[in-house]
């Protein structure tokens, strides 16, 4: 392998960027792999009171309380798929433990960052500005979602 | 910065020794007036020599100079030369004081603390007045070229001088802050045995008036191999050598010189030697981070839930299986793992217990300041002091205390001629007592002032327009004398230096009841005040009531429940629209969890709320109506992620044993709902 080769891949794997794929509804998102501590299957949450809707309630997750947010709900996305047959992918983000649910998880999706498109969001739906880039794989538009502005607050 | 040191590590290892220290002066200098004995004498110099020394190494000059002028004192009472009395003794209370508000200050902003120049001078005062310059032995000792007396004096004494060494270090000639250096290598030989002298001599250490080479004299616990290897931990030293020191050689040869502040370590040698002590204590303990033992009783309270899941899963194992061989040795396992990871909680628990005199000891300090201001007489008494209680708990209730003591002070007891005139004596008294009593800790603060008179606080919520005066009229004596922790409630005439901003007691109730405990007022008019403090054991593990409401679990502060009734046995009534219960003779609100937490799903029934749990104060109650009762059980609080949000009326969750998370219910955020119900009506 020639030196420039090597640094081309330098490059390449520097600018290679990891997101984890999901599904909701009939619509691809993804989260940047940093923020995902791991994907679980939907467990039983205890509700809180006063909460918005989307807030189903308080999970355990190897004795820690997981707080479990529908995704579904809190994106403004419909689905047929029941809560129990979703999964639960787990941020931990410095300021905030979270469940997210989604329908389903894809896969991770390895892109660099010119194939994100960064402007012109305009052309996704209204998503209260957690949506920070799009990329198009094989003709399947996947908005990435920032998981810091989007387990804020709950409220 | 070029030593490589980090500073801001370097400080709070500072700040937390220097605290030590300076909470041992805190303790015994108040003594010294009455008791002036060696052992004391010895402590305070200890700690003082120690401060001096490390906070001289971070720089902080004029702090270090505060230290070494009270040292000065130090060592002619010391020496017998000078009597510690009222005013001397006033003097060097002042001292630590002052040392106490420039630690806060060097912790707070990293800078030197620069004490009042009248401290300076009156200390200086007090040493030049009485004794001449106090360097002088020290200097005749650094001419003499020989061990100084008292050195080989000391090590004759030692019960084993073969392990005296002298060590010779030289810096590495790159290294920054050579000081800085030194004293490293004088704390880990302070770990591994005793210094019992230097050459340069400490303060020309201190000031960096040396090359690079420093000759100790130790005395070491461990093994020449395990100090050489230590030191050379430290970084930055070029060579490090031991030699085992030979008395008579020295006194003739060396051209060493003893630490010359003093030899305080000599001193200890000798008084431990005297007493026939075991020399070092300090070696039967460790120091360990707070946190460590946060951490270790968060996972013990994994295995305490883990325990109860345990024995449950065992249980119906048992019920199913018909192979009782390995169902007994299951349940037999079981029961073992219950008893030992008790046992674990139980020890763990002790480790971060403090007597509650760490908080109670600064009071008398306190109470003679303030009386003193106040130009009132007043006696304080302290019982339980030995009370062992979490640190949390400690943490959690000081200032509160000081809140509390200060109100009785200021407001609670008379002045002198009221109280002659009254019939009681001169002098007041503030008792303060602390017990374990059912599974919590008991803090009593009784004196035997004026009392809190009812007519006055109803005045008060008037004025203040808390209330109309009906409402003001219709409420009990008791309640309203809970008035003063309303906020805002201060009834002291006038604003004085020491209590009356109307903050306070507000406050006070709020930080006692984050913690889970409990604060009550028995007080007479005229004859005095008794607050009474009822605290959790510890704040990470709490005695819970579980009730179950639809599917969900609730928690309930075992503190704070005080019966539970069912609803079948007891008369639902109604004060306008709301539903009450009388309890005999007296009017309890009640309030469905169902509708307060708004509870959707139901548990395979209509909504049963079949009983009654009755929780807050004697003087505030509510009854919460729920579906279940489930039993009391040792719960371990758990956070809530920060997601959620503010959470009324939840102070946290916990997870039970059957993996289940349950939400334990904030009584005092209940019963202010409560109160605003009835505010509203």
């Amino acid at each position: 392998m020639s030196d420039t080769q090597e640094l081309q891949q330098e490059v390449d794997t520097i600018h290679e960027l990891k997101f984890v794929r999901f599904q909701l509804g009939d619509e691809q998102f993804a989260f940047s792999v940093d923020s995902v501590t791991g994907i679980i299957k939907w467990r039983e949450v205890t509700p809180l009171p006063n909460v918005e809707d989307h807030l189903l309630g308080l999970g355990n997750l190897r004795g820690r309380t997981l707080p479990v947010t529908d995704l579904r709900l809190k994106m403004g996305v419909q689905s047929a798929i029941a809560k129990e047959d979703g999964l639960i992918i787990v941020s931990e983000t410095l300021h905030s433990h979270v469940g997210l649910l989604v329908d389903d998880v894809l896969e991770v999706l390895t892109v660099t960052e010119d194939e994100i498109q960064r402007d012109n969001l305009d052309i996704a739906r209204d998503l209260q500005g957690f949506v920070t880039g799009i990329v198009n794989v094989n003709d399947t538009l996947i908005s990435i979602v920032d998981i810091n502005k989007l387990v804020e607050v709950a409220a | 910065m070029s030593s490589g040191i980090n500073m801001a590590d370097y400080l709070d290892l500072f700040l937390q020794e220097t605290e030590e220290q300076l909470s041992i002066l805190e303790t015994e200098i108040g003594k010294l007036e009455t008791e002036p004995t060696s052992d004391r004498i010895g402590s305070i110099f200890r700690a003082a020599h120690t401060i001096k020394g490390s906070s001289k190494a971070m720089g902080f000059s004029s702090y270090a100079e505060l230290v070494h002028e009270f040292e000065n004192v130090l060592y002619l009472v010391r020496d017998g030369v000078l009597k510690v009395d009222h005013e001397i003794g006033g003097t060097l209370i002042e001292t630590v004081d002052s040392l106490v508000t420039g630690k806060e200050h060097l912790a707070s902003t990293g800078e030197d603390f620069v004490p009042e120049l009248q401290l300076i001078a009156a200390l200086k005062m007090i040493s030049s007045g009485k004794g001449g310059p106090v360097e002088s032995a020290s200097a005749t000792a650094a001419t003499a070229n020989v061990w100084p007396v008292e050195v080989t004096e000391a090590l004759s004494h030692l019960p084993n001088i073969d392990n005296v060494y002298t060590l010779k270090v030289s810096l590495d000639p790159s290294c920054g802050m050579k000081y800085v250096r030194v004293f490293m290598i004088m704390n880990a030989l302070n770990g591994l045995g005793e210094v019992l002298a230097s050459n340069p001599e400490q303060s020309k250490l201190e000031a960096e008036e040396f090359d690079f080479d420093v000759t100790f004299l130790v005395s070491l616990e461990s093994s020449v191999e395990e100090a050489t290897e230590t030191i050379n931990g430290i970084g930055e030293i070029a060579a490090v050598t031991f030699t085992k020191f030979d008395v008579q050689e020295s006194k003739e040869a060396s051209p060493l010189v003893t630490e010359s502040i003093e030899s305080t370590e000599v001193v200890a040698v000798a008084d431990a030697q005297k007493n026939d002590k075991p020399k070092r204590e300090a070696s039967q303990t460790i120091r360990v981070d707070v946190s460590l033992l946060d951490a270790l009783m968060n996972l013990v309270g994994e295995l305490v839930i883990d325990r109860t899941r345990l024995s449950q899963i065992g249980a119906n194992i048992a019920a199913k299986s018909v192979d009782s061989e390995n169902t007994d040795a299951l349940a037999e396992t079981v029961g073992h793992i219950a008893r030992v990871t008790g046992e674990l909680q139980e020890q763990i628990m002790r480790a971060r217990m403090l007597p509650i005199d760490t908080v109670f000891q600064r009071f008398p300090r306190m109470v003679r300041d303030l009386s003193k201001k106040l130009g009132k007489q007043v006696t304080i008494t302290i019982e339980g002091g030995e009370t062992e209680v979490d640190r949390s708990v400690i943490e959690g209730i000081s200032d509160p205390l000081i809140h509390m003591i200060r109100n009785s002070l200021d407001h609670g007891l008379e002045e002198a001629e009221e109280r002659l005139k009254n019939g009681k004596p001169e002098a007041g008294t503030i008792l303060l007592t602390a017990k374990h009593k059912d599974n919590a800790i008991w803090v009593e603060i009784i004196d035997d002032g004026r009392g809190i008179d009812p007519e006055r606080l109803r005045a008060k919520a008037v004025e203040k327009g808390v209330m109309t005066k009906e409402a003001a009229a219709r409420l009990t004596d008791r309640d309203a004398q809970m008035l003063i922790f309303h906020s805002g409630f201060s009834t002291a005439k006038e604003v004085t230096d020491v209590s009356g901003r109307g903050v306070g007691m507000d406050i006070v109730r709020s930080n006692i009841q984050s913690m889970g405990g409990i604060i009550d007022i028995d007080s007479t008019p005229g004859e005095g005040t008794k607050f009474i403090l009822k605290l959790p054991l510890t704040v990470a593990i709490m005695g819970g009531l579980l009730a179950g409401v639809g599917k969900i679990d609730y928690v309930m502060p075992i503190g704070s429940v005080l019966e539970t009734l069912s609803t079948a046995t007891m008369a639902v009534q109604k004060v306008g629209k709301r539903p009450v219960m009388i309890l005999r003779g007296q009017t309890v609100p009640l309030l469905k969890l169902r509708e307060l937490f708004k509870v959707k799903d139901t548990f395979g029934q209509e909504s049963a709320d079949d009983y009654v749990v009755v929780v807050g104060s004697a003087d505030q109650k509510v009854g919460l109506v729920v579906d279940r009762l489930l039993g009391e059980q040792e719960v371990v609080i758990k956070s809530i992620s920060k997601y959620c949000g503010e959470l009324k009326g939840l102070s946290g969750a916990t997870i039970l044993g059957n993996g289940r998370v349950a939400l334990i219910v904030d009584v005092n955020s209940v019963l202010e709902f409560t109160r605003g119900l009835d505010n509203g009506h």
